[in-house]
């Protein structure tokens, strides 16, 4: 009976153990980023900024305002953006389109809202465009935006896009980065 | 009866354990210091600077250069700032007096009281007076610092750090334009 007891008890720390393990979060789930899911037209406020995307459209050549222009598999992202608390390096750093496990970061070549300083309270408007593959017309992408490319523990803004359903331009010129009206 | 061990009377265990007691008397104390050092240590340097706050009018000694007085004004002519509607363009001016070593600071940040949000200062269109900061002065210096803010926000207070001084940063209290 003892005997019985005891191995009973030994089984029970065992299971107790591995359910533990089990139970435990990872390092990546416990520093897991604040996502702050958005939705067109709505205001998405993380920690530090908020943002709001407007529109979302597909493209087979952008252009920007001061004349560059450029062929490609364009996906345009029209928004605008604030910082909450404090304009010290308040660039959105993170703009990135993940498509599964690939992640796309924003285009540099046209002269769009990447790299301009966010001001607290007064919101910007402007776009962001991501130079896709010819092939990567269709499929679910994530558009995640936050003040660090380094998101532990932050907020990040996640919109869910179709590349399917996006509306399909010939050309899109890229917003003047401005004041939002 | 219990049985007598030994010709002497039996030590107490006091007297016993006597190096032991003496160690733990040397070794507990040296543990919580060690520990407490090491963490406090990391504490002080780790932590943001000491903010002053320095009453509207007053000024204020640090490092050996007196600052202030200060005062906040709106910009009354912001053509050269492309200031969207509905926003003010406000100046933050301090006065600092360097004294018998040359003096740095940083840029002033306006504080808005309520909240702790932060404006940074922008860049002054030509023709604009006063410095936005200064750079190992030995004369005094009068910073003339523009922001652009929302209408709705303030109160705020001129917020202005010493370089080489980062232990303390002055909050300059300031009437409201």
């Amino acid at each position: 009976m003892k005997r019985a007891l005891a191995w009973l008890a030994g089984l029970a720390m065992v299971a107790a153990a591995a359910a533990v393990g089990h139970l435990t979060l990872t390092e990546g789930q416990q520093q897991s980023p604040f996502v702050v899911q958005a939705a067109l037209g709505d205001p998405a406020v993380g920690r530090t900024f908020a943002v709001t995307v407007e529109q979302v459209r597909a493209a087979d050549a952008v252009a920007d305002a001061g004349g560059w222009h450029a062929a490609g598999n364009w996906v345009v992202v029209d928004l605008e953006a604030q910082a909450r608390e404090s304009e010290t390096a308040s660039i959105l750093t993170l703009i990135e389109l993940r498509v599964g496990e690939v992640v796309y970061g924003a285009s540099e070549r046209p002269v769009s809202l990447v790299d301009t300083p966010l001001s607290v309270g007064l919101p910007q408007s402007g776009s962001i465009a991501f130079e896709l593959p010819e092939s990567l017309t269709s499929g679910a992408a994530t558009l995640r935006l936050g003040r660090t490319a380094e998101d532990r523990l932050d907020s990040v803004a996640e919109l869910q896009i179709d590349l399917a359903a996006l509306e399909r331009r010939p050309s899109i010129e890229l917003r003047e980065t401005a004041w939002a009206q | 009866m219990g049985a007598v061990t030994g010709a002497g009377p039996r030590r107490g265990w006091w007297s016993r354990n006597a190096i032991a007691l003496v160690a733990l008397a040397v070794l507990v104390p040296a543990t919580v210091g060690a520990i407490g050092w090491q963490e406090w240590s990391g504490y002080f340097q780790g932590r943001h600077p000491l903010v002053v706050p320095v009453e509207p009018g007053e000024t204020a000694e640090l490092a050996g250069a007196t600052i202030g007085p200060a005062a906040l004004v709106q910009v009354p002519d912001p053509q050269g700032f492309d200031a969207p509607a509905g926003a003010r363009v406000l100046a933050a001016q301090v006065t600092v007096v360097p004294g018998e070593e040359p003096v740095g600071c940083s840029r002033p940040v306006l504080v808005e009281l309520p909240t702790g949000r932060r404006w940074e200062a922008e860049y002054a269109p030509m023709g604009w007076r006063g410095e936005l900061g200064c750079y190992e002065a030995t004369a005094p210096v009068w910073i003339n610092a523009p922001y652009l803010v929302p209408g709705d926000a303030g109160p705020f207070a001129v917020e202005l750090e010493l370089a080489h001084d980062g232990d303390e940063r002055l909050h300059l209290l300031v009437e409201q334009p």
